[in-house]
C-alpha cells in the first residue's frame, strides 16, 4: 500500500505524524484561492514540480496534480515493481471526485474560448475523470480491468469494494485500488457554499464542532486473491474481510439524523465478514466534524454497539477530508492499526455531543491486540460505505 | 409592506427555481420549511445567498437562517430591520 | 459468465423520439451543426414543481428514463442502482465554475455544486423510489456504463441481489463541445449524421442521452439475455478478435451464429479501422448495423447500442438508417455489440433473444 497526504509522502511520514499527534492541516500554499487565508486546509506540502522530481520516473511529466499525488502512492503500493513485472492482468480501480479540476479550473476560460488553442491536450481533457486514471495506467503498464468511481466522499471505499468483487468472482487475481483528489477552488467553494467548512482545525465528535477541513491526497492498496498469494508466496498485510455499500434515500446531502444508512453499511460489512459487532476492536470513523455527519455516525455507533462501544476515532483532523481519497487513505491507516497494533487519536476533542454522547480515543493506544477494524466513508446522496479489515 | 412581500416571494420563486409557482400561492404566515411550502436545508442555503445578493445581509450560521426563514412574514420583518441595500 | 442475466426493460431519452417507445421512428432527427441534442420529454406528468426545482436538464432526463425503465419492468424497488457517466451534469459544473469567478469566491448557490456531483442522479433515483440499496457511479468514458453493468452482473451472480437498475447519462453543452472540438473529437467540417460514413475525415458528431435498463436473474418477460461482456483498454486488432472469439466460445457459439453486429463506428478515420477489422470477419448472413449516425458520439453512447439491440431482438427489425451492411438472415437471435471510445476503451457485449 502507498499513501500521500498532508502528513507527507509515504507510510512512515504519515505514521510518525499520527503517533506524534501532529496535524497536517494549516495554511495552504499551492492552492490559488481567496479562501485559503481564512480556511485551514490539509494540503500536500509539495509543489507539482517537486512531486514530479521526487517520483524519479523517466517519462514526460504527466499533467495534473491528481496524477502526481497518485503516482507516489501507486508506486509505493506496487512496491517499485517494474512495469514489465506487473501481473499483466492486474486490475486498476481508481476513484476521484472531480478528476483534474484543480488544474483545469486555472485554464478554463482559455479552454472554452474557441479562438484560443489548447496548449496541453492531456491537461485540456482532464475534466474527464478517466484521464488521470489512464495516465497512471500507462505509467505503470496496467492494461486489464480499468475504471474510475465517483460517489463523492465514499468513492475510494467503493473502488476497493469493486476491486474485491472483481477478484472474488475470478475475473482477475489482483488489483491496485484506491483514490486521488486534489484541493480545488471548485470543491472548496462547493463545501463553503454548504456552510460546513470550519475556519478552525476541525473537531470530530465534539459538541462544538463546526464543520470540516478539506484536504488532498491519494492512497492505493494492492488486493490479491488467496490463490495468487499462494503462488507468489508473499505475506499479506491484512485481510479485507467485509465491505458494504448502502445508500440511504433520505436527502441529497444530509444523512438521516439517526444515521440509519451508516448503521446499515457497518452491519452489512460485519455480516459479510461473518463477524459480530463485539468482534470489532476499533472503528476509523468517517468523522468529518460536520454537524450532520458526526451526530448521525455517533447515533449509528451507539445503535450498533450499545454498551460495548469499541475504541473509535477519526483521522480527518490530521489529513483533512480528502473526499474521494479518504476511503483509501483511511484503509491504509486501518491496515497500519492492525500491523502495528496502535490507534491514532482524534485531535481538538473537548466534550461529547450532547444528543449522542460517545467519546473517541484522544491518546495513542498501543498493544490492545487489535483484530478487526471497521473503516467508514459516507458521502453525498446518502452514499455509505464501510470496509472491514482483519488481522492475518 | 404587501408589495414588498410580493416582490420577496417572486425573488424566492426565482432563487429556488420554483417554475410555474405564483407569489399568491405562498401563504405569508405559513412555515416555509417542513409542513408549509416544504423547503429543506439546501433551500435554506439558497435563501442565505438571496439575502446577501438582494439585501446585503450576511448570515454565516445556517441555524440562524432557519429562524429568519420561518415564514414570509418573519423574513420580511427581518429584512426591513437589517437590510443594507 | 456462467449465469444468464436478463434485461427486463430498456428506456431512453436521446436526440431521437424514442422515449416510452421500443422502435426508432421512421423519420430521424438530424443536425446541421455536428451536435445531436436530446429531445426533452414532458416532465410535468412526472414531477411536482417542488421536485423539479433543483433538477437540471440531464438530471430530469435521467430520472424519467430511470422511472420508465422501472415501470416497464414491474420492479418497484430495485436492489441496486448503478450508473455510468463520462461527465455527469456538465450544466451544473459549468454554472458553479462561472459563479466562483463571478462572485469572486463569495457566497455561492450550493445547488449546482451538489448536482455536479457524479452520483447525484443515483441519490435522486433512490429518493424518488424510496429505496435504500447498493448504489455506485462509474466515471470512465467508454468504461462507465460497462462497469455499471458488470458490477450488476457480478452481484446477481453472487446472489447479493436479484435485480438492478443500471443506466447512463451524458450531456453535451456549448462550452464542452468547444473544448472537445479543439481536442479533435468532432468533425472540423459540418457533416449531416446521414453522411457520417460517406466522408473521410477525423472526428465524429456529438450526441447526448440517458439510458436505463433493469437487469434480473429471472427470465420472465425479458427483452434479451446478456450472455457476456468483454472490456479491453487500448487493445490491438488481435486482442479484440481474441476477446470476441472467447466470448462466443464461452457460449458454445461461433462467428456463424452472430446474426447482427451493432458497431460503434463513428466516422472517425483514425479509429474506424477497428470496426473494419471486426466487420471483415463477419459472415455474409450477418447484418452489420451502426448507431452513432443516429445518436451521435458520447462517452456512454453504448447505452443507445444496448437500447437498439433490445429493440432489434424484440421486434426482429432493423431501422434502414442503422443498416450498414445487409446480411441474409431474417431471424435475429444472437447479437454482438462492439463499441470503443476513440480507440481507448473497447467493449464487446453478447446478447441473445
Amino acid at each position: 500500500m502507498g499513501i500521500v497526504s498532508a502528513l507527507g509522502i509515504g507510510i512512515e511520514a504519515n505514521r510518525s505524524a499520527l503517533l506524534a499527534k501532529r496535524s497536517g492541516i494549516g495554511q495552504a500554499r499551492w492552492l490559488q484561492s481567496r479562501l485559503t487565508e481564512r480556511l485551514p486546509l490539509g494540503e500536500v506540502p509539495f509543489s507539482n514540480d517537486a512531486l514530479w522530481s521526487a517520483a524519479g520516473l523517466q517519462q514526460h511529466q504527466p499533467a495534473g496534480r491528481q496524477v502526481l499525488l497518485a503516482l507516489h502512492a501507486m508506486k509505493a503500493a506496487l512496491g517499485g515493481i517494474k512495469a514489465a513485472d506487473i501481473d499483466p492482468q492486474m486490475g486498476f480501480i481508481n476513484a476521484t471526485s472531480v478528476g483534474g479540476m484543480s488544474d483545469v479550473e486555472n485554464i478554463y476560460s482559455n479552454l472554452i474560448d474557441p479562438a484560443k488553442p489548447i496548449l496541453n491536450n492531456e491537461l485540456g481533457d482532464s475534466l474527464d475523470c478517466s484521464q488521470g486514471t489512464e495516465s497512471l495506467a500507462r505509467i505503470f503498464g496496467l492494461k486489464s480491468y480499468i475504471t474510475t468511481i465517483s460517489t463523492a466522499c465514499s468513492s475510494s471505499a467503493n473502488a476497493i469494494m469493486y476491486a474485491a468483487r472483481l477478484i472474488s468472482n475470478g475475473l482477475i487475481d489482483s488489483a491496485v485500488c484506491g483514490g486521488t483528489d486534489t484541493l480545488a477552488r471548485f470543491t472548496l467553494n462547493g463545501f463553503n457554499s454548504l456552510k460546513n467548512v470550519d475556519a478552525q482545525p476541525c473537531r470530530p465528535f465534539d459538541e462544538n464542532r463546526n464543520g470540516l477541513n478539506l484536504g488532498e491526497g491519494a492512497a492505493y492498496l494492492v488486493l490479491e486473491s488467496e490463490q495468487q498469494l499462494k503462488r507468489s508466496g508473499r505475506q499479506p498485510l491484512a485481510l479485507l474481510s467485509g465491505f458494504c455499500n448502502y445508500n440511504e434515500a433520505f436527502h441529497p446531502t444530509a444523512p438521516s439524523p439517526e444515521g440509519l444508512g451508516a448503521l446499515a453499511a457497518m452491519q452489512g460489512a460485519i455480516k459479510k465478514a461473518g463477524l459480530h459487532p463485539d468482534d470489532i476492536s476499533y472503528v476509523n470513523a468517517h468523522g468529518t466534524a460536520t454537524l450532520n455527519n458526526d451526530i448521525a455516525e455517533a447515533m449509528a455507533l451507539q445503535k450498533l454497539f450499545g454498551e460495548n462501544m469499541p475504541a473509535f476515532s477519526s483521522t480527518k483532523c490530521y489529513t483533512g477530508h480528502t473526499l474521494a481519497a479518504a476511503g483509501a487513505i483511511e484503509a491504509v491507516f486501518s491496515v497500519l492499526n492492525l500491523q502495528e497494533d496502535e490507534i491514532y487519536p482524534v485531535l481538538n476533542f473537548g466534550q461529547p455531543i450532547a444528543a449522542a454522547p460517545v467519546v473517541p480515543v484522544t491518546e495513542v493506544h498501543t498493544g490492545k491486540g487489535l483484530k478487526h477494524i471497521l473503516s467508514n466513508s459516507f458521502g453525498f446522496g446518502g452514499n455509505n460505505a464501510s470496509l472491514l479489515f482483519s488481522k492475518v | 409592506m404587501e408589495d414588498f412581500k410580493r416582490s420577496l416571494k417572486s425573488q424566492i420563486i426565482e432563487a429556488l427555481n420554483l417554475q410555474g409557482m405564483e407569489p399568491e400561492e405562498i401563504d405569508d404566515a405559513a412555515p416555509l420549511f417542513g409542513e408549509g411550502l416544504g423547503l429543506d436545508s439546501i433551500d435554506s442555503l439558497e435563501l442565505i445567498v438571496l439575502m446577501e445578493r438582494h439585501y446585503g445581509i450576511k448570515i454565516e450560521d445556517p441555524r440562524e437562517g432557519r429562524r429568519v426563514f420561518e415564514s414570509i412574514n418573519v423574513m420580511a420583518d427581518y429584512i426591513q430591520a437589517n437590510r443594507k441595500k | 459468465m456462467k449465469d444468464i442475466i436478463y434485461m427486463k426493460s430498456a428506456s431512453a431519452v436521446c436526440a431521437q423520439d424514442i422515449f416510452r417507445k421500443d422502435t426508432i421512428p421512421d423519420t430521424l432527427a438530424t443536425t446541421g451543426n455536428n451536435v445531436l441534442n436530446l429531445l426533452e420529454p414532458d416532465y410535468r406528468q412526472y414531477f411536482s414543481i417542488m421536485q423539479l426545482r433543483r433538477m437540471s436538464k440531464l438530471t430530469k432526463a435521467g430520472l424519467v428514463t430511470a422511472i420508465e425503465a422501472l415501470r416497464q419492468s414491474g420492479i418497484e424497488k430495485p436492489e441496486a442502482i448503478i450508473t455510468g457517466t463520462g461527465k455527469g451534469s456538465l450544466t451544473d459544473t459549468e454554472k458553479f465554475l462561472k459563479s466562483i469567478d463571478e462572485f469572486e469566491e463569495g457566497t455561492l448557490n450550493p445547488s449546482p455544486f451538489i448536482q455536479s456531483t457524479y452520483n447525484s442522479l443515483n441519490g435522486l433515483i433512490g429518493l424518488h423510489h424510496d429505496v435504500d440499496c447498493y448504489n455506485t457511479t462509474y466515471v470512465h468514458r467508454g468504461f462507465s456504463l460497462e462497469h455499471a453493468i458488470l458490477d450488476a452482473i457480478l452481484q446477481i451472480r453472487e446472489h447479493q441481489i436479484s435485480n438492478a437498475l443500471v443506466g447512463s447519462f451524458e450531456e453535451i453543452t456549448t462550452q464542452h463541445f468547444t473544448i472537445k472540438h479543439k481536442l479533435g473529437y468532432w468533425r472540423k467540417e459540418k457533416v449531416a449524421p446521414e453522411s457520417l460514413f460517406n466522408t473521410d475525415a477525423s472526428g465524429s458528431i456529438a450526441g447526448e442521452g440517458t439510458f436505463f435498463f433493469t437487469l434480473s436473474a429471472a427470465p420472465e418477460n425479458s427483452l434479451a439475455e446478456i450472455r457476456g461482456l468483454r472490456l479491453l483498454f487500448e487493445p490491438d486488432h488481435e486482442a479484440v478478435a481474441a476477446a470476441m472469439k472467447s466470448l462466443l466460445t464461452e457460449n458454445q457459439l461461433t462467428i456463424e451464429d452472430v446474426d447482427v453486429v451493432v458497431s460503434g463506428r463513428n466516422g472517425d478515420n483514425r479509429f474506424d479501422h477497428y470496426y473494419d477489422a471486426l466487420e471483415s470477419v463477419s459472415l455474409n448472413h450477418t447484418h452489420i448495423t451502426t448507431f452513432k449516425n443516429i445518436s451521435g458520439e458520447f462517452d456512454t453512447a453504448s447505452g443507445f447500442a444496448l437500447w437498439m439491440a433490445a429493440s432489434i431482438l424484440k421486434n426482429q427489425e432493423i431501422h434502414p438508417q442503422a443498416l450498414y451492411r445487409k446480411g441474409t438472415t431474417s431471424t435475429f437471435r444472437h447479437l454482438l455489440i462492439y463499441n470503443h471510445f476513440y480507440g481507448e476503451q473497447h467493449a464487446l457485449y453478447l446478447l441473445k433473444k
